[in-house]
């Protein structure tokens, strides 16, 4: 057991803890058995916004006085999928591909237009308290502490909100703490804090509860890579100690493939994918890079003789070459080339959910 | 939600009340406005003789008692309301345990805490500064003139909660809330006592919610309310609470519902 687990296990058991305790134990206790106690289950969800929609300029504006015109945004538009206890899934879309939405629904933000939604054995927009206290929801570059006081005060708050006994309090406290490294920061007025120090701060205020289901919206977004990295920790942490169920969304890939074992592509409030990360890369990434550094100058044509050569410098070139080839590709230039190293990669996962968007443009 | 987790945000937001010295510099330097219409009904006083059945001292206990009172008592709950609603800040409230009404509510308790614990010294230690400002308060009386700004001002926090809730709609309730507030500031007794408005006005006035906040308090207050006045005064504020509290209650189930949560 870990640092945190340690320090916390067997101390911190809310009536909340209680109760989920029961409805998931085997799920806690048996991976394996994940799947017929899901944490979150998403039903056919629907929700649909209307929107004003108007031209830019006075003559569109002053029409807009006595004729409206709407628009109907499908937000999300029909998508199912169930989450384990102590899954990590990493939520992936374009901008406005209904990622957000679908979090707001889970936590009880948004009301469904239709479909079955369940956490934790709780129906979210019906904000039973204990289901309050069961989840978090942590947005990125949004305020839930006290802007004019120091964080410590929003903790305090937060503990007689969410009935925390003082002596769970002040363990889980001194973990988050730690691991975040927010000590220096805890008794200057967050408005003082710069936007690492106080999102370190922001999940330590939404985990102080100890909640089982953990919605993260960009929570990295705008973090220097140290932060970031600090974030990640935590969070991976925290999940692993918990087996707390996390849903996340981010636009930084590296967050997606440190976190999370599953993803799901969103794209125009529809699912596209739902599977590992790996499987989304085979599926559509048909081709691997090569990069091979020679001992020796090597014509260009020679090199296209493998493949598609993405890259080329005097003594590297990395060449694309379709997975099912790449094994033979390999060998073949180990033989008819002056190659000092080579190594075989997945083209960076960021070039694969492009193509996976552009594709579907197109 | 518990008594404590509530007092304990009446005290977080206290301390975010007292952390802009300037800011409470500034309302406390608000609360001269109705002193403002001290003077002009001085000046009345004074050409009108006899016939202005208010004394001079009635007139003075009014109105510096109507500086602290209409600090006590006014909730600026919707503007707040509108302000996290486009900030995104109001999701947050609504994540946690505990019914935002309490938590805006908490908020407004803790701003006039800080509020009371400014004017009204100052007012006492007027009344020691100059003569012709006193209060003849009997200890029932001093029990019911706190009684009436409590629950007028629970009553406006519930009114300006339920303008803030139909938000959920249109995002022009805080200009409407204002539009009720002007008329409020008419009918309540800030532009001038209920007793000197004309006859159909003042028994308008005894009838809508706006008069519990701030007339009938410091009608007690400066002994221009008999008890059966007082009670009746009493009664209309506990009307309206119902009132009120049933329109919320069905605006905020409904509402809920058309919650857009933007900004985040």
């Amino acid at each position: 057991m870990s640092f945190l687990g340690r320090s916390l296990a067997g101390q911190f058991v809310t009536r909340m803890d209680v109760a989920l305790e029961a409805r998931y134990s085997s799920a806690e206790g048996d991976r394996g058995c994940q799947d017929l106690h899901p944490v979150i289950t998403v039903d056919g969800l629907v929700k649909h916004f209307r929107v004003h929609r108007r031209e830019a300029g006075m003559r569109a504006g002053l029409r807009g006085l006595v004729h409206r015109e709407y628009a109907l945004v499908r937000a999300v538009d029909g998508i199912s999928f169930r989450v384990a206890a102590g899954e990590v899934v990493g939520f992936l879309g374009p901008n406005g591909a209904g990622k957000t939405t679908t979090l707001k629904c889970l936590a009880g933000l948004l009301y469904p237009d239709a479909g079955a939604l369940d956490v934790a054995g709780f129906r979210p927009f019906e904000r039973d308290q204990d289901f309050l206290g069961t989840i978090t929801f942590v947005m990125g570059q949004r305020n839930q502490l006290y802007w004019d006081l120091p964080a410590m005060e929003t903790f305090h708050a937060n503990r007689e909100i969410y009935r925390i006994p003082r002596s769970d309090f002040e363990a889980t406290l001194d973990v988050v703490v730690n691991l975040l490294e927010i000590g220096p920061y805890l008794d200057r007025p967050v408005r003082n804090l710069s936007l690492g120090e106080r999102m370190r701060c922001e999940l330590a205020a939404g985990l102080l509860h100890r909640p089982r289901v953990l919605f993260l919206d960009e929570p990295t977004l705008g973090l220097d890579v140290t932060a970031q990295a600090a974030v990640r920790r935590f969070i991976s942490h925290y999940s692993h100690d918990y087996s707390a169920t996390v849903l996340l969304t981010s636009h930084y890939m590296a967050d997606i493939t440190a976190l999370a074992q599953r993803v799901l592509v969103i794209d125009h409030g529809v699912l596209r994918h739902d599977g590992d990360l790996a499987a989304l890369v085979a599926q559509r990434a048909p081709i691997r890079q090569i990069t091979v550094t020679l001992t020796g100058d090597v014509d260009d044509r020679a090199l296209a003789r493998f493949g598609n050569v993405v890259n080329r410098s005097k003594l590297s070139a990395v060449i694309e070459v379709p997975r099912d080839s790449i094994s033979a590709v390999a060998s073949q230039m180990l033989t008819a080339l002056p190659v000092s190293d080579v190594s075989i990669a997945d083209p960076p996962i960021e070039e694969v959910i492009d193509r996976l968007f552009t594709e579907r443009d197109g | 939600m518990t008594a404590r987790s509530f007092l304990a945000l009446i005290k977080t937001e206290t301390a975010v009340a007292v952390e802009y010295r300037t800011r409470i510099l500034i309302w406390v330097l608000s609360s001269v406005f109705p002193l403002l219409m001290l003077a002009v009904w001085l000046s009345v006083e004074q050409t009108s003789g006899d016939r202005l059945p208010w004394s001079r001292g009635e007139l003075i206990g009014y109105y510096f008692a109507a500086a602290v009172v209409s600090q006590l008592t006014s909730s600026f709950l919707t503007w707040a309301w509108d302000e996290d609603m486009r900030s995104g800040a109001l999701s947050f409230r609504l994540l946690r345990p505990m019914h935002p009404f309490f938590q805006y509510l908490a908020r407004e308790v803790g701003f006039r805490l800080v509020m009371a614990g400014f004017l009204v010294p100052s007012l006492v230690a007027a009344t020691f500064a100059w003569d012709d400002l006193t209060y003849s308060l009997t200890p029932a009386r001093g029990l019911l003139v706190i009684v009436t700004v409590l629950c007028g001002f629970l009553l406006n926090v519930l009114i300006s909660m339920t303008f803030a809730t139909a938000a959920f709609w249109s995002t022009q309730m805080a200009n409407l809330y204002s539009l009720w507030w002007g008329a409020g500031a008419f009918l309540s007794g800030w532009i001038a006592p209920t007793e000197l408005l004309p006859a159909p006005v003042r028994v308008a006035s005894y009838l809508l919610p706006f008069r519990s906040s701030m007339g009938l308090p410091l009608d007690i207050l400066v002994g221009r309310s008999t008890a059966a006045q007082s009670t009746a005064g009493l009664l209309v504020t506990a009307f309206w609470f119902l009132v009120f509290t049933w329109a919320f209650t069905r605006l905020w189930r409904a509402g809920l519902r058309h919650y857009q949560a933007v900004s985040g």
